[in-house]
Order: C-alpha cells, then structure tokens, then sequence
C-alpha cells in the first residue's frame, strides 16, 4: 500500500463517522417541536418589546 | 479512539442543531418578523471572527468573557456554542452545557447585540432557543435551565415558555 493510500484511509473513516453523526442528530432531533414554534411565534409577536438588548443570562462578575 | 469518535460525535450534532434552525426559518419564513429575511440569517459556532465583532459592540456592552469559550469547548465535549448573525452582523451568542447533568442542558451565557436597532433585536433567544432545543433532543436532555437569568428578561423567559420550578430552577420541559 502506498504512503498516500495509508493516509486516504482514516480520511475516509472520518468522512463516513462524520456523515453517520449527522443523519444520528437528525433522526435524535425529531420534528420541529412545539417549544420551537412557540419560540418563534412569540418572538414574532412580542419580542421587539419584551426581549431586553445585552445580557440576558449569565452571572455578574 | 472512543474520545475521538465522541468528538466528532458532538461535534456533527451541533452542526445539525445549527443547520435544522435555518432549515425552519427558511422553510417557514412567516415565523419570523416582517422585514427579516431568513437567508440572512447565520447560526454558527463562536468562532474567533465572532469573538473580534462582539468587541465592536459599543460602549454599552456588558460582555461576558466569550473569548474563554475556545478554551471551555476543549474541556466541554457536550457544550454548545453559537454565534447568531444577521448577514455581516453580529446580533447574539449563547453557550449551553449539559456538564453535571443527563437530563438538563443549561444556559450559561446569553447576550444579544446591546444595541436596540440590530435587525434580530426581539429574536435573538428565541433563535438561539431553537437550536438548543434540538441539541437537547439530540444529547437525550429533557429540560433546558437558563442558569442566572438576568433579572430583566425573567418576563420575557416565562413568556416563551419557561417557568419557575419547585427548586427555584427556571426551566423548560423538552419535547413539550
């Protein structure tokens, strides 16, 4: 096996783990949920006034 | 080679948390207010371009260390990064860890752009919300905490959702 092919190889492997990972979040994530419509559909209605600019969760130093 | 192979693992998952919040913004655009177009919209990782427009953020910014965020990634393998942009500009970042916990991913930092005429100003939680909450169904989380709210958007937590629980937690139930 040449020097190139050796390195192909893991390259490959990582591709294909990569891929596999993808189509296993997608599968995981299910549909859209209702959280995320909520999310959204309340934002749209409300928050230009509700949701405060900067900081909104952290601790303070 | 299994760390390696979680890695990755993790790694592909908040891509396609990433990835699955621009899907739905652009597959239902009418979910987002009048005047935002939703190819605009860019859900990344935070990246060191992210960092260096966080800093140009004014005067008023009140910004956490997201410059450290490199460095907890290393240490955190389930935690969750993202920087939310509006074409060229930078309107939020937010990181999230399921760390000390099976069942809950929390929201450690969260800020948008201090400034109240960025075009995501009102969407910023709601658009980073989106892609935790596939994150979470993806790691198997079944809440989401917000860890330290900032006193003045508790209001705006509790209308997109959360609630206080019995333990004085503020939380959201995923798949609910």
């Amino acid at each position: 096996m040449t020097a190139a092919k050796r390195q192909t190889k893991p390259l490959i492997a990582t591709f294909d783990a990569v891929a596999q990972f993808e189509a296993e979040a997608r599968r995981l994530a299910g549909r859209v949920s209702e959280n995320q419509l909520r999310f959204l559909k309340v934002a749209k209605a409300k928050g230009k006034d509700m949701e405060p600019v900067g900081r909104m969760a952290g601790a303070r130093a | 080679m299994k760390s390696h192979k979680n890695d990755i693992r993790y790694q592909a998952y908040r891509s396609q948390a990433r990835q699955l919040a621009a899907e739905l913004i652009c597959g239902q655009p009418d979910l987002l207010r009048d005047g935002i177009d939703p190819l605009q919209i860019r859900f990344e990782p935070i990246t060191d371009e992210a960092i260096e427009a966080c800093y140009l953020w004014g005067e008023e910014a009140e910004l956490y260390p997201w410059e450290n965020v490199p460095s907890w990634k290393a240490t955190d393998r389930k935690g969750f990064d993202l920087s939310v942009w509006y074409g060229p500009e930078l309107c939020g970042l937010c990181y999230a860890t399921p760390r000390q916990s099976s069942i809950c991913i929390k929201i450690i930092l969260l800020e948008g752009k201090p400034d109240r005429s960025h075009p995501l100003k009102g969407e910023v939680a709601s658009l980073a919300l989106l892609t935790i909450d596939s994150y979470a169904r993806m790691i198997k989380c079944t809440e989401i905490e917000v860890q330290d709210p900032e006193p003045l958007a508790i209001p705006w937590y509790q209308e997109l959702g959360f609630d206080y629980s019995a333990d004085g937690r503020l939380v959201i139930q995923v798949n609910a």
